[in-house]
């Protein structure tokens, strides 16, 4: 079971801003004490750069470092280690993937799938490496309540496809999609797949192993850790096929004037200092996570997406964006005679935090006949007071501009 | 509703937001002006007809906030027939008058301004309330140099 009000009580932010609700967990979640304390703890007392130095406090801190790789393996359900790279964000994971193992064997005519619900930063990176190769983005449809056309998706596969890459939750919609299905259907067919795991790393099960998905990316920022880091998952299959992301120290064999060796899979893709505070403030993310039970979790948001979306049914003019079958605590709404940025400041200036806009999923909104949309997206900390607050000052809010 | 909402969300506001001044597509015009913020999803189209003194008829479209439809509609009232240098002057104001409230060396204030008063306060809508000003300026600026 969630206890919202035990969980507050773990979020320093709700002590230093009584009143705060905070509904914008798709863009961040708020961070623990515990979270705060470790990485303050790192810089306190374990300082140092990893890999490089013989003394203690280097050695104490590479260790440290380099269990947190076995520690997300066991997160995300991973069977084997060797897996995990460290990058700033699922952003530069599906850039590293875009660029590190499709570029190079990606040819004109080729082509690769996303989905027409993907956020900017797993659709860009794909389209541009098609655009430099040739290469056609095929696009997964997306219907009018929200749902991925599942049956137009093994149509959209054939020979020339090199990679699948979809989204585990809409951060517009919140829709779930069946990613399970998905890596089966693209198996079938041979085409890799890529989860953008963004949205649910945080309470949903990513079970890569028993998927077989080969890649999947999330970040530390929207799982209640640091800014900053991200993880990208590679299934072991595929390491050796990964190219260096970046080039630089910490990520070589041997260097000389007319050439240099590289390591192998991840530290080929962690070239400079890594962000070492970052990764430990991570792992102290995912200790957290550890205490909570995810399935209540999972449940416990939903019900609450579930719950702002019912009450929205009795303000005038509101109208939700999307009706999936199966969705998350995120909700997109709009009322048709109030701009969303007019709505937002209203709602902050009663310390409500969402957005407005068309985040990062401008095709989506297009698609779904709207430019941009008011967000709320909630968390374990959020309650159903909260929702009644913000349905109070939406109706208010209605009122003025009528 | 707080007083900073009602200073920010004036009659005038609501009212220009509403009914919008000129708000319409042009199918023909002398010069389009695009105003876009692609951090909103923000997206004006001007439309100008000119003559060798300045603007003549003076159109604008598109989609946003309430705060930059007014803030549009108000700038096209104003420089609607104006002449190439109190056009550009209206725009240099309305600027400084976000910036700097009273306080700056503003050189023309007018009443419509005032509407915008407190938009400074809320230094998260300063883009909506300027973006289609500072646009129009550009485009007068260059207007104004090269003749």
């Amino acid at each position: 079971m969630i206890d919202p009000e035990l969980i507050r009580s773990h979020f320093p932010i709700y002590k230093h801003h009584p009143g705060l609700v905070y509904v914008d967990n798709a863009a961040t979640t708020q961070r623990p004490q515990a979270v705060i304390d470790k990485i303050s703890e790192f810089y306190s007392r374990g300082n140092a750069n990893i890999h490089r130095g013989l003394y203690a406090l280097s050695a104490g801190t590479t260790a440290d470092y380099e269990q947190v790789r076995e520690k997300v393996t066991g997160f995300i359900g991973g069977k084997t280690q060797g897996s995990i790279a460290f990058t700033r964000g699922t952003t530069e994971a599906i850039n590293v993937v875009a660029n590190s193992y499709l570029k190079p064997r990606l040819k004109p005519g080729d082509n690769v799938v996303v989905s027409a619900m993907e956020h900017h930063s797993n659709l860009i990176p794909w389209q541009q490496v098609c655009l430099q190769k040739k290469a056609q983005l095929r696009v997964i449809p997306v219907d009018g309540s929200g749902d991925l056309v599942m049956d137009e998706i093994s149509g959209l596969l054939d020979h020339g496809t090199k990679m699948l890459a979809i989204t585990h939750i809409s951060n517009t919609l919140g829709t779930v999609n069946p990613v399970t299905q998905i890596v089966e259907i693209a198996h079938k067919k041979g085409v890799p797949v890529l989860i953008d795991a963004a949205q649910s790393a945080s309470f949903y099960p990513l079970e890569v192993a028993a998927t077989g998905c080969e890649f999947l990316a999330f970040s530390g920022h929207k799982i209640f850790g640091p800014f900053g880091v991200g993880v990208l998952y590679t299934n072991p299959d595929l390491t050796d096929q990964m190219s260096p992301y970046n080039y630089g120290g910490g990520m070589v064999t041997h260097v000389g004037f007319d050439k240099s060796e590289f390591m192998a899979y991840p530290y080929n893709m962690e070239a400079g200092t890594s962000q070492i505070a970052e990764v430990i403030g991570l792992s102290s993310a995912i200790d957290y996570l550890g205490q909570i039970d995810q399935t209540a979790a999972v449940d416990y948001v939903s019900g609450l997406g579930m719950y702002f979306r019912e009450k929205l049914a009795g303000v005038n003019n509101a109208v939700v964006v999307g009706s999936a079958k199966n969705r998350t605590g995120i909700v997109s709404f709009l009322f048709d005679n109030i701009h969303p940025h007019d709505v937002a400041t209203f709602l902050a200036e009663e310390n409500i935090a969402l957005r407005a806009g068309h985040h990062c999923t401008q095709p989506l909104l297009e698609q779904m006949g709207v430019k941009a949309t008011l967000r709320a997206s909630f968390s374990i900390y959020n309650t159903r007071d909260e929702i009644d607050h913000i349905v109070d000052v939406l109706k208010k809010v209605q009122k003025f501009w009528s | 509703m707080n007083e900073r909402l009602k200073a920010l969300y004036q009659e005038v506001i609501v009212q220009q937001s509403k009914e919008p001044f000129h708000f319409e597509q042009q199918a023909h015009c002398d010069h389009k002006v695009t105003a876009n913020n692609p951090v909103c999803g923000d997206n004006y189209q001007f439309y100008l007809n000119t003559d060798a003194k300045g603007l003549k008829e003076v159109y604008f479209h598109g989609y946003g906030c309430a705060i930059s439809k007014a803030s549009n509609s108000v700038l096209v009232q104003l420089i609607n027939n104006e002449d190439w240098e109190k056009a550009y002057r209206y725009c240099c104001s309305f600027l400084e008058y976000l910036r700097n409230g009273d306080s700056g060396e503003i050189t023309q204030v007018d009443p419509a301004f005032e509407a915008f008063s407190a938009v400074h306060e809320f230094p998260a809508r300063m883009d909506c309330a300027t973006l289609g000003w500072k646009e129009i300026k550009k485009f007068l600026a260059k207007k104004i140099e090269t003749g």
